[in-house]
């Protein structure tokens, strides 16, 4: 456990979904990033990782989110990420077009529908 | 012989007076049990009217003679009638004198002194002698229950006045009451000494185990021996290089006790002296000078002023007894009588030795102790923080003073973490138990703690979980502790009490507030206690102190007496916190005797401006959480929005990422954030003194995108002594105006 940020993981039917609560920074994305990675089976469908709870997320978080998705996209996995509107991290996320390649959802609910209507990854 | 007849015929005392004088001798040996002042009161009473002087020698269980005289008028004569009686002493083959009268129980008449042989006396004394013009004189043995035990002189020196077969018969008769009182007051004396002696032990026993202090006890001891022993006193020790330390010295008369000391000092004690101190350190053999006569004294004397100030002491007897403890000789103690005329003799020798040994033994535990003392303070102190944590937006300071006394060392301990998350934690506790033990537990105590909040774990659940560790451990250890988790970003904090003191908080205008919290069972005490945590603000510029009970406990005084003093001493001690700390322990902590370790540990949110921030940081990741909450607290200062301090915040963040990428390798490396506010904007300069480095890989250059889509203009100056990045975002708040 890192107290800097709180990793929470649950499974939705076949989707991992990851929360992170704190700060992440390049202090601890790399931990995350391995921490997250390690629990997405080989049979999820994909991973949302929601960021509804957190306060700080900089370029290492941009990163980690990278990362994922490059791991993912291997696999055929879906990523989703979580991030509120109003949230404060959201402009980050925005000027550095993580949007354009990952996309965001508001809510986790929204990120599980998504994924499910894209389907299995093999039909 | 008609001269002899003459003689016969002759007495000084007729029948009345005799019986009167005895009747008066008996009333004084009835009176008193005192033994000596009876042989005083008596040597008297036959002054003047049957003798011009007259003394009384008392044999000493170990054989030598105490002598009492009635005095002489002259004090000249009286030196010249000790000095006689010593000579005819000295002299072997004698048949005269005190010492053949007792050897042979046979009284001893000189009618005229001028029929008996002369003692040879130095030419120069030979005036003194016509002045004393010695008559006649008489000795009679003292016996009592078919032993002679002594014996009594009298001296005549009056023209004309010559004892005679009557007076003999008379001090016979008055030497066989004499000697029965005198055995009688004699046992009693004894048995009277017996209880004295074992009174003097029991108390001197108590003294060389009250206290562990080594000089002390030693003083201690020398001011016990001239109570009742001798008139001055003086213990020396052996020291580690083989040299002679004097540790203690004491005088009947306190006025003289200078005097003693001048001459120890003027005169230190020659390590090489054949006897004296150095022979008995040496041998471990005890040295008994009964009389001290003035040859001794020109023998010893190292000059002229020596011999003088020697002289001056009046020497009487001399005993000199080793330190022996445990097989080794720790130094000796030397009793000297001279004001109360005191003879030492075999018996107090005996005495002198015990008190000796004891004495030994207190002063090799002492030193033991000493050695474990240090042993204690040097644990406890490698065992405790060497440096409070650089923390940006906090100060500490801390003391730890050991106890002065023994074992009292060990067992506090003060500690300061950073944790992951940016906060900070502080702990000060304290070990039940003293010592060695009480240190190595202090250890055990304060790494567990810090391992379980390194964990992540809440002040709550950490001291919970030292408590159920405590409980494995071996003996019953427990400990009292305050445990804080401060945030350094908003001054909020979370602390657990167990058993400990409360913390103190003395705001920006000197109030102190007592934070009792919910306080719990000490640590160790109880399984499965809860110790909550409670909440509480410390705001920028405001002091929490942490300190032991070894501040605020006095003896014989309510520990809230003590914490209420505390209390008004830290409301008047100044604002810089190290002048705190200083302020605290000079007005609370007795400099010389400390019965319990002392440490306290102050910790102050840093009072920030709005026009100005400053930071140092360490170059290392988990800096930046608490850089960023010292910033945003900045910040807010400043009117910045959520977003705007939350978007500067961020791009800071990535320049300061940077900074420590560049310091990559450098150990202790440093880098500086700084902040200013002008004209609507928000400045933030972030200067390394690393190597720059492009960015690397195909994400590394998103830090600057960031920095450069969230600040309005950013410059970044790189040089050979690093790099400098500057970038402003306009405030709207400001702009709005």
């Amino acid at each position: 456990m890192n107290p800097l940020a709180r990793l929470t993981l649950e499974k939705r039917d076949e989707i991992q979904v990851a929360h992170i609560t704190g700060e992440v920074d390049i202090a601890n994305a790399a931990t995350l990033e391995s921490e997250i990675s390690d629990t997405v089976a080989n049979t999820a469908f994909g991973l949302v990782i929601d960021l509804s709870d957190t306060d700080y997320f900089d370029s290492a978080g941009i990163r980690m989110l990278f990362e994922l998705r490059k791991r993912l996209t291997g696999r055929r996995q879906s990523l989703r990420v979580v991030v509120p509107r109003d949230s404060v991290i959201i402009t980050a996320l925005l000027v550095t077009e993580v949007d354009q390649i990952i996309p965001i959802d508001q809510t986790v609910a929204e990120s599980l529908a998504a994924i499910v209507a894209d389907g299995r990854p093999e039909g | 012989m008609t001269e002899q007849s003459t003689h016969e015929t002759r007495r000084v005392l007729d029948p009345p007076r005799a019986l009167a004088f005895l009747a008066q001798a008996s009333a004084v040996l009835a009176r008193s049990l005192d033994y000596e002042r009876t042989l005083a009161e008596v040597a008297q009473l036959a002054v003047p009217e049957f003798a011009d002087w007259c003394a009384v020698d008392v044999v000493q269980p170990d054989g030598s003679l105490r002598q009492i005289t009635s005095g002489h008028p002259d004090p000249r004569l009286e030196k010249l009638l000790a000095e006689l009686r010593r000579r005819y002493r000295a002299e072997k083959g004698r048949t005269e004198g005190a010492m053949s009268v007792i050897a042979t129980g046979r009284p001893e008449l000189r009618t005229d002194v001028k029929d008996a042989p002369r003692i040879a006396i130095p030419l120069e004394e030979e005036h003194l002698y016509e002045e004393l013009a010695p008559r006649s004189y008489m000795i009679v043995p003292l016996s009592a229950r078919g032993r002679t035990i002594g014996a009594l002189t009298f001296l005549s020196t009056i023209e004309g006045r010559h004892y005679g077969e009557a007076d003999l018969d008379f001090a016979q008769h008055l030497a066989r009451r004499f000697g029965l009182a005198v055995d009688n007051a004699r046992l009693y004396q004894e048995a009277q000494n017996a209880r004295d002696r074992l009174s003097f032990m029991a108390k001197a026993s108590e003294l060389l185990s009250a206290s562990l202090e080594l000089d002390e006890t030693l003083q201690q001891v020398a001011m016990l021996a001239v109570s009742g022993l001798a008139d001055w006193c003086s213990i020396e020790l052996l020291d580690d290089d083989g040299s002679l330390r004097n540790a203690a010295i004491a005088h009947v008369d306190p006025e003289q006790v200078k005097m003693a000391q001048v001459l120890r000092q003027k005169y230190p004690i020659d390590p090489d002296d054949p006897s004296g101190v150095p022979n008995v350190v040496r041998t471990g053999r005890s040295e008994l000078y009964p009389e001290i006569a003035d040859e001794l004294l020109v023998r010893g004397a190292r000059d002229e002023e020596h011999l003088r100030l020697l002289r001056s002491v009046g020497l009487k007897s001399v005993l000199i007894v080793p330190l022996t403890a445990r097989g080794r000789t720790l130094g000796a103690i030397t009793l000297v009588s001279t004001e109360s005329g005191r003879q030492y003799g075999v018996e107090d020798l005996r005495f002198a030795e015990e008190l000796a040994h004891r004495a030994a033994v207190a002063v090799d535990n002492s030193r033991l102790y000493s050695r474990e003392h240090n042993a204690a303070v040097t644990l406890q102190q490698s065992l405790l923080p060497r440096q409070l944590p650089e923390v940006p937006g906090v100060e500490f300071a801390a003391r730890y003073l050991p106890a002065t006394s023994e074992l009292d060392v060990g067992g506090d301990w003060y500690d300061a973490i950073q944790l992951s998350d940016g906060s900070v934690g502080v702990a000060i506790g304290d070990v039940v138990g003293h010592g060695v033990e009480a240190a190595a537990v202090m250890g055990q105590f304060r790494n567990a703690l810090r391992a379980y909040v390194l964990d992540g774990r809440g002040p709550d659940a950490a001291v919970e979980r030292l408590n159920r560790l405590t409980r494995t451990f071996d003996q019953n250890d427990m400990a009292t502790l305050v445990y804080v988790v401060l945030d350094t970003a908003t001054g909020g904090f979370r602390f657990v009490r167990a058993g400990h003191p409360p913390p103190l908080i003395r705001d920006l205008e000197g109030n102190v507030t007592q934070l009792n919290g919910q306080g719990a069972l000490p640590v160790g005490v109880a399984p499965n206690v809860r110790y909550p945590a409670t909440s509480m603000k410390l705001e920028p510029g405001s002091t929490l102190l942490l300190y032991t009970d070894g501040l605020v406990e006095r003896r014989g005084e309510p520990l809230e007496a003590g914490i209420e003093k505390l209390e008004r001493v830290l409301a008047e001690a100044p604002q810089p916190l190290e002048e705190l700390c200083d302020h605290l322990l000079s007005a609370l902590a007795a400099e010389d005797e400390r019965d319990d370790d002392i440490a306290i540990l102050a910790i102050r949110p840093i009072e920030l401006e709005a026009e100005r921030f400053q930071a140092t940081l360490r170059a290392d990741p988990t800096e930046l959480s608490r850089l960023r909450r010292l910033l945003m607290r900045w910040l807010r200062l400043t009117q910045a929005s959520a977003q705007e301090i939350y978007d500067i915040t961020i791009a800071a963040g990535e320049a300061c990422a940077n900074a420590i990428e560049h310091a990559y390798g450098a150990r202790a490396a440093r880098f500086d954030v700084e902040g200013t506010v002008e004209s609507g904007f928000v400045l933030i300069r972030v200067r390394d003194y690393g190597s720059w480095r492009a960015p690397r890989g195909e994400h590394r250059g998103r830090g600057l995108q960031l920095i450069e889509a969230l600040m309005e203009d950013v410059e970044i100056e790189r040089s050979e002594r690093g790099t400098e990045v500057r970038m402003r975002r306009r405030l709207s708040a400001l702009e709005a105006r």
